[in-house]
């Protein structure tokens, strides 16, 4: 992939979600929690729920890792990068969601978008378990 | 800096003494305090330490961005809706994992051996629930949860006495 790349995400493409919260995962069990997946509410200024992801395919580990503790992660405010979920895209775009490229902030950023809408919780919750389910989880 | 906090016994001899309402509030206190310590795990005691770290978050959560992204900070409603869900919990079914959502609620998640996955959020009068019961068995909704409930939604009940009780 190209690093400055605003490419369409293509289904063998593996995403990664950032964690910052221990409660998010259970390294002993290898498991990742729903909430990890969960977009948030939109800002005013966002038209609809995203989940920020990076495409991480063909990084080494270690840039995998720098990419999040210099864009996710917030020292400052004692946020710090503590694992991540691996899927692949297509895992995603089984569920319905799609993957829009949004390289501003890094070449490889990218939103989780096309969530249910907001009376539709329970169908957000669901989806986020299956993700959860299918992601790999690797402890920093 | 550190500030000693000073030891206070509170023997039946000091509190008893005391008429005021003051006195009688630590009274209560204290009784609640030696109740939710004493009581046996095995016989519910567990749900005590549960609301105890459903509290944990409720602070460890309280400031906007709390997972490092975007998410709302919990609410008072979020640990009250929380705790009365735990103390319906029956006694039957495996413990879940508390998680602070990011909507700014705290759900509750069962998973068994076989990785089947249940989530529950308490939101102000509903339960929104999801579950992934197998390969295509995906089951999601939202039942009431009124104030007045003295035991869970039977949608709730059922899945957990199919496929999360205790073996």
């Amino acid at each position: 992939m190209n690093e400055s790349s605003s490419s369409e995400v293509r289904p063998e493409e593996r995403i990664s979600r950032y964690i910052l919260n221990g409660r998010y995962f259970k390294e002993e069990a290898g498991e990742i929690k729903a909430e990890a997946f969960l977009p948030t509410k939109p800002k005013p200024e966002l038209q609809e729920r995203q989940t920020s992801v990076y495409r991480t395919s063909d990084l080494e580990e270690t840039n995998i890792w720098s990419i999040g503790d210099q864009h996710v992660a917030n020292p400052e405010a004692k946020r710090f990068i503590l694992a991540r979920g691996d899927l692949p895209a297509k895992n995603v775009f089984s569920q319905d969601l799609r993957i829009v490229p949004l390289p501003f902030t890094h070449p490889r950023h990218a939103n989780i978008v096309n969530w249910p809408n907001e009376e539709s919780n329970e169908h957000r919750k669901a989806i986020a378990i299956l993700l959860a389910k299918e992601a790999r989880l690797i402890v920093k | 800096m550190s500030f000693a906090i000073p030891e206070v016994e509170w023997s039946s001899n000091t509190l008893d003494k005391g008429a005021g309402e003051d006195s009688s509030q630590l009274m209560k206190t204290r009784e609640k305090v030696l109740r939710h310590a004493t009581i046996p795990l095995l016989l519910g005691g567990w749900k005590n330490l549960m609301v105890d770290e459903a509290f944990e978050i409720s602070f460890e959560c309280s400031e906007q961005g709390w997972d490092g992204y975007d998410a709302i900070p919990l609410s008072r409603d979020s640990f009250s809706n929380a705790s009365r869900f735990i103390y319906l919990l029956p006694e039957w079914a495996i413990q879940p994992d508390i998680i602070p959502s990011p909507d700014g609620w705290i759900s509750f998640e069962w998973r068994s051996k076989n990785n089947r996955i249940f989530s529950v959020t308490p939101e102000n009068e509903i339960l929104i629930y999801a579950a992934s019961l197998g390969p295509k068995d995906m089951d999601c909704g939202r039942v009431s949860f009124g104030s007045g409930l003295d035991k869970l939604p039977s949608t709730i009940t059922r899945i957990l006495a199919e496929y999360f009780g205790r073996e």
